[in-house]
């Protein structure tokens, strides 16, 4: 089971995926806020959207799995 | 040594033949069962995978140390010689960690010095592959330290009168002491990720200053390539750290005093006309520049260069219609593309290695400034910016700037501005250029008329103030009075930067021979 990571610390801005949704390679699954830039985090496969690990204003850490798809 | 009293007479081949037979038996059966199980190659194993088949001529294969020990010490626990890759010509220096564990001693360096000086002064690539344990006692005790043979003059860099060539390191197991040393002045070094590299190593620190760390806490790959970045390339496997040495040459002239090969042209991987929708036209909005590069260099032509030390910038080598080029791009992505210490000190290292090696500088730029605050002023980011302005002022290979989205303050000449003289500098449509992002810049200048506006009509006016004046600042960000005032040489599509950059490089060239002032002595 393929998660999507964060690829730099910072606040989660918005979740763009809900459980149930299914992604490509290449969509946006989240929008991080770090050095007052919006950082979207993009899904690297497809798969269906089996658990939301964020949420909104959460604080992530680099690496850390935001959205676990199947 | 007893030879002479031996009863069976044997001839003085058949006694060549022991001896080299001895030789390439390094440590012994039991040493080099003991290496193996720790999850490496012996030396002679390296070199088999480094070279082509049949072309290894070893020197100093019959060596042995000057202090004699019971234990085998072949060539004094280091295989030095000549080999070619891809039919290049190479010198090779392997230290053999079956070998009194690969440390160093005086005729240990008289081998290496003599194969690093043949390679400074008959133009030759030299890879160092380390794996090694310092320094031996007592061999180097006392007074013998300071007698080490070797010449710094010839063994850290070609000697005076001779062009600098490529030097590439290859960290496969653990490496303190001299090999750490020689790998930090190397043009590549590629670690494997279980292997460290450090001055000294766990025991000599715990004795000296009390530190309890271990190998990988001191030297691994979060150490050496993500923090200081002296490690450039970090791969799992021996295999990929050969293939590592092996691509890097492909970009790579035997010596500074040579053009850069060229390869066949290849298409980029993503088509070109995705590029206008690559860049966000909100300007907070962060992206990846991977894709941009995608679509504009040789399709899998690029050669990472340090990828996770100083990550708002991305170095790497690559091609564009066949040609090399180093490529010197913002990373909106991380730390929004800010020029910080450690991004400003490898685009330094970078530049001085494509400056000597003549490979020219491609700058993408999207880059918000120089990273302020006192960290970065407790890093010395002035000294970093101002050597890298003037050794990128001074490069004498060709310097292309492509302005992708913005190019503010120092962040913009330090990736090829108008002062670093560039040969040709364009802007994409979606380019922002200034002393100062507008958000901040008007912050700064209209501080105290802003706070006199909200002190006498509430925080809504001086909003709508600000955003005026913002407006206004943006306005003069756009790229068209920097084309109209010829600061920028063009305004081009995006989708047409691939060609821009390939006849760019062709012209700034031109007829001259294809080599740089930097590293030819």
């Amino acid at each position: 089971m393929a998660t999507v990571d964060a690829h730099i610390t910072g606040t989660v801005w918005t979740v763009e995926v809900a459980v149930g949704d299914t992604v490509d390679e290449g969509d946006v699954v989240a929008i991080l806020e770090s050095m007052k830039m919006e950082m979207p985090v993009e899904a690297e496969a497809s798969g269906k959207v089996v658990e939301v690990l964020c949420a909104s204003g959460d604080a992530v850490t680099e690496g850390q799995p935001l959205v676990r798809l199947d | 040594m007893n030879d002479e009293t031996d009863t069976v007479v044997i001839s003085p081949v058949e006694e060549l033949e022991r001896r080299r037979a001895e030789a390439l038996a390094m440590g012994g059966e039991e040493r080099i069962a003991r290496h193996h199980a720790s999850g490496r190659l012996t030396a002679r194993e390296r070199i088999a995978l480094l070279v082509d088949e049949g072309s290894w001529r070893e020197v100093g294969l019959l060596a042995l140390p000057e202090i004699r020990r019971e234990a085998p010490s072949p060539g004094d626990a280091i295989v030095t010689g000549f080999g070619r890759i891809d039919g290049r010509k190479v010198c090779i220096v392997a230290i053999d960690a079956t070998v009194l564990a690969g440390t160093t001693a005086p005729v240990n360096m008289r081998k290496q010095n003599r194969v690093a000086e043949w390679a400074g002064r008959k133009g030759l690539p030299l890879i160092f592959l380390s794996d090694n344990d310092g320094g031996r006692i007592p061999d180097l005790l006392g007074w013998r330290f300071s007698g080490v043979p070797f010449d710094f003059r010839s063994f850290l860099q070609s000697p005076a009168g001779s062009p600098a060539t490529p030097r590439i390191t290859a960290v496969v197991g653990p490496s303190f002491g001299d090999a750490a040393l020689h790998a930090a002045i190397a043009n590549l070094v590629v670690m494997k990720r279980d292997a460290s590299i450090a001055l000294s190593g766990p025991p000599v620190i715990r004795g000296a200053i009390g530190e309890d760390v271990s190998n990988e806490e001191l030297g691994g790959p979060q150490v050496a390539h993500e923090t200081s970045g002296s490690a450039h390339v970090v791969v799992d496997a021996e295999e990929e750290a050969i293939a590592s040495i092996k691509r890097f040459l492909t970009y790579m002239p035997d010596a500074a005093d040579l053009p850069a090969p060229v390869a066949p042209p290849v298409a980029p991987k993503r088509d070109p006309e995705e590029l206008p929708g690559l860049v966000p036209s909100n300007p907070r909005r962060g992206y990846d520049m991977r894709k941009i590069l995608q679509a504009i260099l040789d399709e899998d032509s690029m050669f990472v260069w340090g990828e996770r030390y100083g990550r708002s910038l991305i170095t790497a080598l690559a091609r564009i219609e066949g040609q090399p080029v180093g490529v010197v791009a913002s990373q909106p992505m991380q730390r929004a593309g800010v020029l910080d210490v450690p991004a400003l000190t490898k685009e330094l290292r970078f530049v001085e290695l494509c400056d000597t090696f003549n490979l020219p500088l491609v700058f993408f730029q999207d880059v918000p400034g120089l990273m302020i605050g006192t960290d970065a002023e407790r890093g010395g980011i002035l000294t970093c910016y101002e050597r890298l302005a003037s050794a990128l002022a001074q490069a004498t290979v060709p310097k292309l700037a492509v302005i992708v989205r913005k190019a503010y303050g120092g962040g913009h000449i330090a990736m090829g501005g108008r002062p670093v003289n560039p040969d040709l500098l364009v802007a994409w449509p979606t380019a922002e250029m200034g002393f100062m992002a507008p958000d901040v810049g008007v912050r700064t200048v209209y501080r105290r008329r802003l706070d006199a506006l909200e002190a006498e009509q509430g925080a809504e006016a001086r909003d709508a103030l600000a955003a005026e004046l913002e407006a206004e600042w943006a306005a003069e960000s756009r790229p068209w009075e920097a084309a109209a005032n010829i600061i920028l040489d063009d305004v081009i599509d995006p989708r047409e930067t691939r060609q821009v950059l390939a006849e760019g490089l062709d012209f700034a060239w031109g007829t001259r021979p294809r080599v740089s002032k930097r590293g030819v002595a």
